[in-house]
């Protein structure tokens, strides 16, 4: 059976759809069968990443949840439609399917407005991992906790939890920490990002936090104004894969698979 | 490790608490600080399943068994044992208490029992926070449902609103147990949407036997309606789509019941209804029996021909022993067929039997027909009875049994006018689950052929100037279009299942064409029973619909009939198809029928 991988944040800003993107992207290029599902429905992006937009996208999670369609009809094979893209050439060497969210506004209303059944949420990730025989599902999901990412999380057989160098990331991170133990997730790991690598001694930083959450870091991803100029458009670590951000990428997605 | 705050899941739980309090007809945690369904705590009444915030309250047993067993989609007892590395005592212990919780739920996969975590609960990060007029539509919904139920029909308003608080609803995924044999059932369900089967589960035999199917708007787990001790359920009911309940304590039906004789009257129907349907199909007749009567709405219009046609059809189709006679009164076939009214027995060139009632004078009418039809069932397993003269009360016992009613009228509006009423009537004699009935359009005079049909007949059988005599009739003699409609009654005798798969032809504010969907229906329902063609057919409507009004609606149905056995076995794959459909014409819902009850797909 294909494991769940979710990745959290307490709060919003911490580069979590970037860093599920390029980690996924990074594992299904090794050969696995991954799938990503964006849970973030309030405020969904990771479709962005690899292309897509309103236009490609017909069915969307929001359609699974509220009974329009099968889990499976939500799924789009990746590495068969961004793969045209010249730019995007890299995904074609891979098998990986994303689930968008709907970034439709009455869509997205609609959820403000009437929710949706956790339930069903549930189902569909083990669904989708049978239909498409996934070794990993990869769940980008919403900042702060609720029914929802705590969901992800008790159902999670490894959960990445990102944080940034600052007071509120750290003091949320340690809620989150203190859930993810309780829920007893097999695999528990800490990502540091927009590290400023000028300032403070990675080693040092790293040591302080992993020791400060009893868990340890499986990677720490520097302040990129390269990542910056990237601004989401593509998986900025297949394109520069000599990049320290893209090094430190591959450090993550090797301790998640070892 | 510490976030500056001792207990940093306190204010998590208490908002999820006060969030669910807003919900309606929601009863997950309690106000006490325990997570209901804990062990020692207070069980609700009808769980809702877990809400993933209250997960991390639950006793350490309970938690380890929920953080392990919500990252498989299921698995069997001495899976999870083994997972755990648990006794089987504290294991099974352990289930019982998520169970009884509503934490985890029982799902039969491939005839093995499963347990899987159940989640509930609702995301509504701006839903707490809606006014009172966008709960009251969530609430109205409940309500419309329930007034649909006789039960509730004729209840006063503040009535109604009493037990439209009391009912706590509960959805299922597919296969999910909701109820099983031997559990003592103190609660009402009324199936909102969805299919249940009733089975009788034996975990020694994968081919359980579904009994019965409860479908929308009808009563599950009435047994728990027995007064006195509380009597478990003697069936295993399981969803066999999404099935959405909504149910009710047995105490506050009693008090329903017992304050006002409205809802005892209407229950009582209920019930009834319930019985008369399992005892038809308990008796395991449905599939064997071959009882097919024909009927007209006046004399000379064919009944003679039609139904002796048909025993010709059924004899030579099946290959059994088939009877042809005519109730109350059949001394005048002798004289129809050619044979010399002495004899009782008269077999015909064509492969069936005429025979000749006794009269048995003295015995009441009633009796009579029960002894007829004793008599028949014992030495042929295809009957076809012509019914003549008015209908009368000694013909009960004939309608309750038939599995096929065939009525012959004339394309008049006179006529029309008495087959409603015949149609009518024949509600009162027969079950949808046992018997189907056809209305077929017989044009025996000239006069006749250019006719229009007032009403929607099953089948046209135009004017026949070369009809050959009922001595010399054979199946190679017959005008193809006669041959070919006897021949279809013939194939459906027995098929007394009727299911209707709706697909809309085109909105009007949506125009799609949807042929190629009602062709790979058809193609569907023709592979799946193998034996019963599919048909399809074009209607119109008015619906309502909330944007647009007042729509006009094209409906194509694609309908098939099938045997009881035959609907058994295969209900669910129809399901799962209708489900696919649904999907693929990016419907809301699709609307199926089963016997004459809707289901929302």
């Amino acid at each position: 059976m294909g494991e769940i991988i979710s990745i959290h944040s307490f709060r919003g800003g911490t580069g979590k759809s970037n860093v599920t993107a390029n980690v996924a992207t990074q594992v299904a290029l090794k050969g696995y069968r991954v799938g990503i599902v964006d849970t973030d429905i309030m405020s969904p992006g990771i479709h962005v990443l690899f292309g897509f937009d309103e236009t490609r996208i017909q069915k969307s999670l929001n359609d699974y949840l509220w009974g329009k369609a099968t889990i499976e009809e939500t799924a789009y094979a990746i590495h068969e439609v961004a793969g045209d893209d010249p730019e995007r050439s890299f995904l074609k060497k891979t098998k990986l399917w994303l689930i968008p969210s709907s970034i439709r506004t009455a869509e997205i209303a609609r959820v403000l407005r009437e929710g949706y059944d956790v339930g069903l949420l549930n189902e569909g990730f083990h669904t989708i991992i049978d239909d498409l025989q996934l070794d990993y599902l990869f769940i980008d999901t919403h900042p702060g906790l609720n029914e929802e990412t705590l969901l992800s999380i008790a159902i999670s057989s490894a959960l990445i939890i990102i944080l940034r160098p600052d007071q509120q990331d750290f003091q949320g991170t340690a809620v989150t920490v203190d859930i993810a133990r309780k829920l007893e997730v097999p695999k528990l790991r800490l990502v540091i990002n927009k590290f400023l690598a000028d300032r403070y001694d990675e080693k040092q930083t790293r040591e302080a936090i992993s020791q400060q959450y009893s868990a340890e870091i499986a990677g720490v991803l520097p302040l990129s104004m390269d990542v910056a100029a990237n601004a989401s458009a593509n998986i900025f670590s297949a394109m520069h894969p000599d990049h320290p951000w893209s090094k430190a990428i591959r450090e993550i997605t090797e301790n998640m698979l070892g | 490790m510490t976030s500056g705050n001792d207990d940093p899941l306190k204010d998590l739980l208490h908002s999820a608490r006060q969030r669910s309090k807003t919900e309606p007809l929601n009863n997950t945690p309690t106000d006490s600080g325990a997570v209901e369904g804990a062990v020692g705590a207070s069980v609700p009444a009808v769980p809702q399943g877990l809400n993933p915030l209250d997960l991390l309250a639950l006793p350490q047993a309970q938690r380890d068994l929920v953080n392990w067993l919500s990252r498989q989609k299921q698995a069997t007892l001495s899976q999870i044992q083994t997972a755990l590395n648990s006794t089987p005592q504290v294991t099974a212990q352990t289930i019982r208490d998520l169970k009884q919780a509503g934490y985890v739920r029982e799902a039969l996969v491939d005839g093995h029992l499963n347990y899987r975590v159940a989640f509930s609960g609702k995301i509504s990060r701006a839903a707490q926070n809606l006014p009172e007029a966008i709960w009251s539509r969530v609430d109205l919904d409940n309500s419309s449902f329930l007034k649909s139920i006789p039960l509730f029909r004729d209840l006063p308003p503040d009535i109604f609103k009493d037990i439209l608080g009391k009912l706590e609803p509960r959805t299922y995924r597919r296969n999910e147990v909701i109820m099983w044999q031997g559990e003592p059932n103190t609660m009402v369900r009324f199936v909102k949407s969805g299919i249940v089967g009733m089975t009788h589960f034996n975990p020694h035999d994968a081919n359980k036997r579904i009994l019965s199917y409860v479908k929308q708007g009808e009563i599950l787990g009435f047994y728990a309606l027995q007064v006195g001790h509380i009597q478990s359920s003697p069936v295993t009911a399981t969803a066999l789509s999404e099935v959405e309940v909504l149910a009710l304590k047995r105490e506050d039906v009693f008090e329903l019941i017992e304050k006002h004789h409205v809802a005892a009257l209407a229950l009582n129907q209920m019930l009834i209804q319930r019985v008369i349907t399992l005892a038809n199909r308990s008796d395991g007749s449905a599939d064997e029996a071959r009882l097919a009567l024909v009927v007209s709405v006046g004399e000379g219009y064919g009944v003679t021909t039609l139904g002796s046609t048909l025993a010709m059809t059924l004899a030579k189709t099946n290959g059994q022993p088939t009877v042809y006679t005519e109730y109350p009164t059949s001394d005048k076939l002798p004289a129809l067929f050619g044979f010399p009214a002495e004899e009782k027995t008269y077999t015909h060139a064509g492969g069936y039997q005429v025979k000749v009632l006794e009269n048995s004078p003295g015995i009441p009418p009633a009796v009579r027909a029960t002894l007829i039809l004793d008599e028949l069932r014992g030495e042929y397993p295809n009957m076809v009875l012509g019914l003549s003269g008015e209908m009368d009360d000694s013909m009960s016992y004939l309608l309750e049994r038939a599995n096929q009613i065939v009525i012959l009228t004339p394309p008049t509006p006179d006529a029309w006018k008495k087959v409603s009423a015949l149609v009518n009537r024949l509600k009162n004699n027969t079950s949808p689950d046992r018997t189907r009935v056809y209305i077929v359009v017989n044009r025996p005079l000239a006069t006749l052929s250019g006719e229009i049909v007032y009403g929607q007949a099953d089948l046209d059988i135009p004017y026949m100037d070369n009809l050959p005599s009922l001595a010399s009739h054979r199946q190679d003699n017959l005008p193809p279009q006669f041959g070919r409609a006897v021949q279809a009654l013939a194939d459906r005798l027995g098929r007394t299942s009727r299911i209707t798969i709706y697909i809309p032809k085109r909105l009007e504010d949506n125009p799609i064409d949807t042929t190629p969907f009602v062709e790979k229906t058809l193609k569907f329902l023709a592979t799946l029973f193998k034996e019963s063609a599919a048909i399809k057919d074009e209607s119109q409507r008015m619906t309502s619909s909330g944007e647009s009004g007042i729509i006009s609606e094209t409906i194509y149905t694609v309908r098939t009939y099938v045997t009881q056995s035959e609907l058994d076995k295969h209900l669910d794959t129809v399901l799962d198809f209708a489900a696919s459909m649904k999907n693929e014409l990016d419907q809301d819902a699709l609307a199926i029928e089963v016997n004459h009850k809707f289901m929302l797909i």
